[in-house]
């Protein structure tokens, strides 16, 4: 087809070879994308460092017969170890042919699909009696709206749920593209205080998107040593039934069962210890939340 | 490839990005019916189109980048004039549909031949020859003050 070659030819040559990415910036944009398909979308490995699909969390019998597994369970996003070493391959692939975009003077690094959007506020004030980490304002709604929206459709509407904690998100994909685009967003706090009169301070927060009914278990790799599982369903009434299992072992150790059913939006406090004069609480708010339109 | 689809930097890292996840996501389903590059290319071309469909075709806004000259082309006359003409290679191929400019990219910037530009947009190969020549045609015409 182009064996005649004329003077569109080689003005849209010229203008292809001007535009050609630079080694920078395909070195970048490689690194980018790998460091989206390693920590972005978080990828458990097992004793052998070989990579796993399946979570290792282990839960109580009491506790396991509260959730209510569906089908998406055990479908784990499939990015193994030959997946990643595949990436590489593709990326250096992809652009030694040009699959690439052009050099340009500001380059900035691609938007990561899940990036963690920043949760543990610097200061915790008593609100109600809960920490104001506990409450869901509409920024937070809104960036969480933000990251369900992009990770649902880059995932084809099969994105069962989003762990997104302090510096890690945990992403699990459904084998199937599922109709239904209501989700539970759960924020789960950990909060502690010397005495009543003085505010709480956060010790450790996570936020949870799922579907309804979606069972959701983040490993402790994937939680920075923590291991968290949850099932949301949302009653009739509109109240979100809410079963939890808790291991915290990041500095402060705890453990925490609950099944709480929660009015949404409010804050509530679902198990507490005092230890040595500390008050330790768990906190958890739940709203629903609909990916946008994109 | 991808860039010069969607003429936007960002948007091309973006959807880069979102074609090598595809992939990665998408290897299972590679039967090995067709070359590994061409399934490649056929997943950046739907994640392009899909994007450009969102984008319903908005006006494209270009960015005042320096030229950055090939080891091939180092001419300073030529890198000026690329540099000057740049912006209406660019405005053309823009207002290209979709197809059209998914046809002359795949053949005249990635050098693919029609049937294999025709596997990648799915459509007959006397299709894909038609999108060329209209491409051509209408680019021709968009930019005849600067063809000899």
């Amino acid at each position: 087809m182009n064996n005649s070659p004329d003077s569109l030819d080689q003005l849209l040559s010229d203008w292809a070879a001007s535009r050609k990415a630079g080694d920078e910036h395909c070195r970048r944009l490689a690194a980018q994308i790998l460091s989206v398909a390693r920590d972005g979308l978080e990828v458990g490995r097992n004793e052998s460092g070989q990579f796993q699909h399946a979570p290792n969390v282990t839960l109580p019998e009491r506790r396991k017969a509260l959730f209510r597994p569906t089908a998406d369970q055990g479908s784990k996003l499939m990015i193994g170890g030959g997946g990643l070493l595949l990436i590489l391959a593709l990326a250096g692939c992809l652009l030694y042919y040009n699959l690439s975009p052009a050099t340009r003077n500001n380059q900035q690094p691609a938007r990561p699909i899940a990036a963690s959007t920043g949760n543990v506020p610097p200061a915790t004030a008593v609100a109600n009696g809960y920490p104001a980490a506990a409450t869901l304002g509409a920024t937070v709604l809104a960036a969480k709206r933000q990251l369900l929206t992009e990770t649902n459709a880059l995932f084809e509407n099969q994105l069962a749920w989003i762990a997104d904690g302090e510096r890690k998100v945990a992403v699990e994909v459904g084998d199937q593209a599922v109709q239904d685009d209501t989700f539970m967003l759960v924020r789960v706090v950990v909060a502690q205080r010397i005495s009543p009169d003085v505010p709480w301070s956060t010790v450790w927060q996570t936020d949870v998107i799922s579907r309804s009914e979606a069972l959701v278990e983040v490993a402790p790799e994937q939680l920075g040593g923590s291991s968290l599982a949850l099932w949301t369903y949302r009653m009739p009434g509109g109240e979100v039934a809410v079963d939890m299992d808790l291991r915290l072992d990041q500095g402060t150790r705890l453990e925490s069962s609950s099944s709480m059913v929660l009015q949404t939006g409010q804050p509530t406090r679902v198990g507490c210890s005092t230890q040595g004069g500390i008050e330790q609480c768990v906190f958890q708010t739940v709203m629903p939340l609909h990916p946008s339109q994109i | 490839m991808i860039f010069q689809m969607v003429l936007d930097d960002n948007a091309a890292d973006d959807l880069t990005q979102e074609t090598l996840l595809r992939a990665v996501r998408a290897i299972d389903s590679y039967q090995g019916r067709s070359q590994f590059g061409t399934w490649l290319y056929r997943i950046a071309m739907n994640t392009t189109h899909g994007y450009l469909d969102r984008q319903n075709r908005s006006p494209v806004v270009f960015q005042d980048a320096l030229v950055e000259p090939s080891c091939s082309d180092s001419s300073p006359d030529r890198a000026a004039t690329n540099a000057e003409l740049r912006p209406q290679i660019e405005t053309a191929i823009a207002t290209l549909s979709p197809k059209l400019r998914a046809a002359i990219v795949l053949t005249a910037l990635q050098g693919l031949s029609a049937r294999e530009a025709s596997a990648i947009e799915d459509c007959g190969e006397s299709t894909m020859h038609w999108r060329v020549h209209e491409a051509r045609k209408q680019l021709k015409h968009k930019l005849r003050d600067y063809l000899s």
